[in-house]
């Protein structure tokens, strides 16, 4: 069953532009060219229940502006979308109580009070019955174990303890769609990992829906097994996040320890990133060479202490994803 | 390095000139917002001349104050205030920046400290202000050579007193941390006592106003000169501004040496 | 799909009213925490009640009458201290407000199950109930210490307390109304200033609206402002039952008049809300 549903959606802003200099500053305040630009253009897609979808795409690529119209915060300029059957921008104020959205950049606790008021000024904004509330809580509590910090002001919460409590407010009327943007940043490698184990516990145990923008690939990676790449308003892939690797991954890299300092290397399909001393880095571009055949060559002719093969990093495969996308564009154009 | 003093003085004087440029430039980004912060002021202004209106048609003359002595009062409060947080827009959040250890950055500069600060920001509104009190001087001063030069002396001459003092009062917070409310409250204090005609105080607060509160010196001593052309007001107040100019730099910069820089994390509301 | 019930159109009003309830509590709970600096803020109006008492005793003193515009000096001060209170205690609303709609964070709320106009009142509430007792307080005892305690008849103050409440309510929905313009206008600042100066003349916070020339209080009548500043404040140092009645009616007429204006304005806001996303 898909909870949410969009085609076609279209969203344009108009803005102000100007040339710098103090003549151009002046001539603005007089007579301001108007542009308009398109933050969204023609997307489509959809969300089944109980999936975890990676929304992501370089900054400015419509992905905030999506949300928004999927919250019915904003109104679409064309097109069609429906999340858990209403049509946000019509049906705003129900369907807030079915979704629940984090925003790593804004916060929803009142800064001077302890995180508890929060929960039960929520507990009313939402409507929730006062059993089902607390009980709620007190499991949300547990789980993201904040029992110690329910009664400190926000202000003086630690970062990654205040994202928890963060994550709390929007999930005490169980939402059945989780937004969330951005929700690690800033933290920690422990905050980090101590989040997103958390969501995904959350998500198996309530067939909650995530949809999740981040640029941090580690949130991709492991909250997610579907991704869709958004550039310049437009969707240029949606796929499972192992199909990346598969049809991105062209090349694997190579990581050697040897015995002696060897001389220039050089190898067919293999490029040489970086050597140092007894160290060095390769990466095989696996459709022109086969990585046995790299392998059995390297050992023949070198003297290996030890050697470790790798898929390059996640962060590496968006970027190249981004810079086919402009290449693409550029080719239209 | 040995620079002649007026090299000194030419080289910061082309200083102010370029921030209050680039400032200008800045500021008229924003179109709608340049314009309403200026005809806002203005209004602002407007309304408290407005207000003088009302009371002098009801009670015509207050302990020798006229409605046009009023007049002269805002001319000057008005176009010094204007100059003084025009050019020097920090001189107003300057506790601020010294409490979240904004001043690291100034401090990096290759120039003085306190003038670079200060310079950093232009204040839009006071242009407004500026305006205003040009357009009360026109209505109400002496348009004469003479007139005109004395006019923008005085307010020099207060508008210095005013950054002087704003950065006397914005210093508390090299001593005392967060001072932003107490500083907050005695540059209004300050502003206030100067509004209103001088002879309505009695005796001991006519002390405190040329003294710990020197409103007199922005308000009531110009008017005084506009009125009269006393010397001896010219050099009292010329004397004290200078003096008060002189003391403030020297509080700030032995503030300085106590000055905690940025460990302040700047949290997220 | 099955919806909840919650989500349905008719949900019952006690859990509608308990919820603006909570937000008022919080907001105030979450304003005591900064109640020094409310009370150093307050005591600007040491300078203000001040400076008024010496402008006045002069000016009582010059005309050599007892009364002006029908009040003694000790009420035509008390009349000065409700006037500034009411003004000082103002959250500037119109700022957050306009901040809320161009920072985006109007989109947050959007996202809520709440009317965003009825959140901000209650919370406003709540601001208003840390500040305004502070700022009373401390202008009651200067304006005691220099021209003695309110004299009015204590019976009136009830009234005196409804009146305060529909004024800042009326406040609340015009400051509101300006602070969205901010959909349209890239600064609302200018008309903070501006809607600021008429409380503090045509509204009467610096002088009682019988000191003005006959055509100017006609049209200070006529205007809202008024409502907010010199009405509880007349009523204060000049009680009578009539006047009561007459303010309350024309509060509340004004107040209905003012909450549809904010609504409409945020409607038309809304529909074109275009926040910078990326």
């Amino acid at each position: 069953m898909n909870v949410i549903e969009v085609h076609d959606l279209n969203k344009r802003f108009r803005f102000k532009r100007k040339q710098s200099g103090v003549w151009a500053s002046i001539r603005s305040v007089i007579r301001p060219e108007i542009h308009e630009v398109c933050a969204v253009k023609d997307i489509g897609f959809s969300v089944s229940q109980g999936e975890a979808l990676a929304f992501i795409g370089p900054n400015g690529a419509g992905k905030s502006t999506t949300i928004k119209m999927l919250t019915g915060i904003l109104h679409p300029t064309s097109g069609e979308a429906s999340v858990l059957g209403f049509v946000p921008w019509q049906e705003r104020q129900r369907l807030a109580f079915e979704i629940g959205s984090v925003f790593g950049q804004k916060s929803q606790l009142w800064y001077h009070l302890p995180p508890l008021d929060t929960f039960d000024l929520l507990s009313h904004i939402y409507e929730i019955d006062r059993r089902a509330y607390r009980r709620r809580r007190d499991r949300l509590v547990e789980l993201f174990r904040v029992e110690d910090l329910l009664k400190t002001p926000v202000r003086k919460l630690s970062l990654g303890q205040r994202m928890r409590c963060e994550i709390i407010a929007s999930l005490l009327h169980g939402p059945k769609v989780l937004f969330l943007d951005e929700p690690t940043v800033g933290l920690d490698v422990v905050a980090k990992q101590r989040i997103r184990d958390l969501i995904s516990l959350l998500r198996k145990e309530e067939s909650l829906t995530i949809f999740l923008t981040s640029h941090d690939a580690g949130d991709i990676k492991e909250l997610c097994r579907r991704v869709i790449v958004i550039d310049r308003g437009e969707v240029i892939l949606d796929n499972e996040v192992s199909y990346l690797r598969r049809r991105y991954l062209r090349t694997k890299v190579i990581d050697l320890k040897l015995e002696t300092i060897p001389d220039a290397v050089e190898l067919e399909g293999v490029e040489v990133l970086k050597q140092k001393g007894y160290g060095m880095k390769l990466e095989v571009d696996t459709s022109r060479r086969s990585i046995d055949h790299v392998i059995e060559e390297i050992v023949a002719r070198l003297k290996v202490a030890d050697i470790t093969i790798s898929d390059p990093p996640l962060e590496e495969i968006i970027a190249l994803i981004y810079a086919r996308g402009n290449d693409r564009r550029e080719e239209r154009e | 390095m040995s620079r002649r003093w007026y090299g000194r003085v030419w080289s910061n004087a082309r200083f102010v000139v370029a921030h209050l440029a680039l400032n200008l430039q800045a500021a008229m980004e924003y179109r709608a917002s340049f314009i309403s912060q200026i005809v806002g002021m203005m209004l602002n202004d407007a309304i408290w001349i407005f207000f003088w209106f009302v009371f002098f048609a009801r009670f015509k003359v207050v302990k020798g104050w006229e409605f046009s002595d009023v007049i002269m009062l805002w001319a000057v409060l008005t176009v010094a205030y204007g100059i003084a947080t025009g050019i020097f827009g920090n001189a107003l959040r300057l506790s601020k920046i010294i409490a979240e250890g904004g001043l690291d950055f100034f401090l990096g500069l290759p120039r003085d400290v306190l003038l670079s600060v200060l310079v950093a920001r232009l204040n839009i509104s006071a242009l407004g202000d500026l305006l205003f009190g040009l357009i009360l001087f026109v209505f109400a001063g002496t348009l004469t050579l003479g007139g005109v030069a004395l006019f923008f002396l005085v307010c020099i001459l207060a508008g210095s007193v005013i950054v002087s003092w704003f950065v006397l009062v914005n210093s508390l917070a090299f001593f005392m941390g967060s001072s932003e409310n107490l500083s907050m409250q005695m540059l209004n204090a300050l502003l206030s006592f100067a509004t209103y005609p001088f002879p309505i105080f009695s005796g001991p607060v006519r002390f405190l106003l040329f003294t710990l509160i020197p409103a007199a010196f922005i308000g009531y001593v110009p008017v005084m000169i506009l009125k009269g052309a006393n010397w001896w007001f010219i050099l009292g107040l010329t004397a004290f501004a200078v003096g008060l100019g002189l003391f403030a730099r020297f509080v700030f910069l032995w503030g300085l040496r106590r000055y905690e820089s940025g460990n302040l994390v700047i949290v997220r509301v | 799909m099955t919806r909840d019930s919650r989500a349905s159109a008719t949900r019952p009003l006690a859990s509608i009213m308990r919820k603006y309830y909570e937000i008022m509590r919080v907001s105030l709970q979450s304003s005591l925490v900064y109640l020094y600096d409310v009370v150093f803020r307050a005591l600007f109006l040491v300078v203000v009640i001040f400076i008024f008492v010496q402008l006045w005793r002069t000016t009582y003193g010059t005309t050599g009458s007892t009364m002006v515009a029908g009040l003694t000096l000790r009420r035509m001060i008390w009349y000065l201290v409700l006037t500034e209170s009411i003004i000082l205690s103002r959250p500037r609303k119109i700022l957050e407000i306009s901040d809320d709609v161009k920072s985006g964070a109007i989109a947050y709320a959007l996202g809520k199950p709440y009317s965003y106009i009825l959140f901000h009142y209650f919370r406003f509430l709540g601001e208003t109930a840390v500040r305004f007792p502070v700022n009373l307080a401390v202008g009651g005892l200067i304006a005691s210490a220099m021209v003695g305690p309110m004299d009015a008849s204590l019976v009136s103050l009830p009234a005196v307390a409804l009146a305060v409440l529909a004024a800042i309510t009326i406040d609340f929905f015009l400051s509101m109304a300006i602070g969205l313009l901010a959909f349209w206008v890239e600064d609302t600042t200018a008309f903070f200033w501006i809607y600021e100066k008429m409380l503090f003349t045509i509204g009467g916070m610096l002088v009682p609206l019988e000191i003005f020339p006959p055509l100017l209080q006609r049209i200070s009548r006529a205007l809202p402002f008024n409502l907010v500043v010199y009405g509880p404040a007349r009523l204060l140092v000049d009680f009578s039952l009539d006047g009561f009645v007459g303010l309350m009616v024309r509060q509340v007429v004004w107040g209905v008049m003012l909450l549809a204006v904010a609504h409409i304005v945020f409607w038309f806001g809304a529909k074109r809300v275009s926040i910078h996303g990326g």
